[in-house]
């Protein structure tokens, strides 16, 4: 596309300093860095990487607790992989516990690891359903929008030829 | 799952403008265009806004880009409005960008407003403002 340099394309080209008007889903990380901490809920349609502590739901596509990371609440995700300490429902497709992680909650997933050494206190529950974190994301993505307009009634379909 | 974390380590270093701010990497955060804050953001290090945060934002430095939207209070040391914020604006450096619109007061110490910042009202000049105590 941007076609003039010799270099390999992949590098994204993006302004240095003066950020532009990024996209929407630009496919950009949130951080929340290690001495952050957010009170209240985050929602997201991208990846968060949460190394600080978050006192509230976090719901995205994609979500990392770091090492050193604290989370009290649910995370409603299609991918979670903690390594830090959580305090609450987790719920995602993939579920990936590292063994610094220390779940204190339960765990519904359709995949899960856990790795040797991992603190584990809850439920672990496999559901069947296809991609139900997904359809609660982009629900609750939806959901922030101003809903949409009822559909029209059906005015037109007044019997108006009758019988 | 390691091979991801060095994934996703990767995909920050390819970053623009990520040099710096990535030697600084644990006090920078980053409010992404896609993700909404319904809260308050309190820390000690950098915070970048380019999405939605609906709540008070405390921290040493803060900028709001283009696309930040913050609906309440911005307090920093240090703050660089680029993007929209619907509230106080309380900091000791406050530079409004060209593309800035900040409804609300903006307590100073030492203030830039860029041609064609759109400000809606008053903009108190303060010998020091102290981030941590909640004072007018």
């Amino acid at each position: 596309m941007f076609s003039q340099g010799g270099k390999g394309s992949e590098t994204p080209i993006q302004p240095v300093r003066e950020t532009r008007a990024t996209p929407r889903s630009s496919g950009e990380t949130s951080i929340i860095s290690a001495d952050l901490k957010v009170i209240g809920n985050l929602v997201s349609g991208g990846d968060i990487q949460i190394k600080g502590v978050v006192e509230g739901d976090v719901k995205s596509r994609t979500v990392t607790i770091g090492e050193g990371a604290k989370v009290k609440g649910a995370i409603n995700a299609d991918s979670v992989h903690i390594s830090g300490a959580i305090n609450g429902q987790v719920e995602a497709p993939t579920v990936t516990v590292a063994k610094t992680a220390k779940v204190n909650g339960d765990i519904i997933h359709q995949t899960l690891s856990i790795e040797a050494g991992a603190h584990m206190e809850g439920n672990c529950r496999r559901i069947e359903t296809k991609k139900p974190a997904d359809a609660t994301t982009s629900a609750s993505i939806a959901s922030l929008k101003p809903a949409a307009s009822p559909p029209p009634a059906e005015v037109g379909k007044k019997a108006v030829g009758g019988s | 799952m390691f091979l991801n974390l060095g994934a996703a380590r990767d995909d920050n270093a390819r970053r623009p403008a990520s040099g710096e701010v990535l030697a600084a990497d644990e006090g920078y955060t980053v409010i992404d265009g896609d993700l909404m804050v319904i809260g308050d953001l309190t820390g000690n290090g950098h915070i970048v806004v380019k999405g939605t945060v609906k709540g008070t934002i405390n921290s040493r430095s803060v900028e709001i880009l283009r696309t930040g939207v913050v609906e309440g209070a911005v307090i920093a040391e240090s703050a660089i409005i680029r993007g929209h914020v619907i509230g106080p604006v309380r900091a000791n450096t406050v530079i409004a960008a060209t593309s800035a619109r900040i409804v609300g007061s903006v307590f100073h110490n030492v203030l830039t407003i860029e041609p064609g910042a759109k400000l809606e009202g008053r903009r108190p000049w303060r010998p020091h403002i102290d981030r941590n105590l909640d004072n007018e």
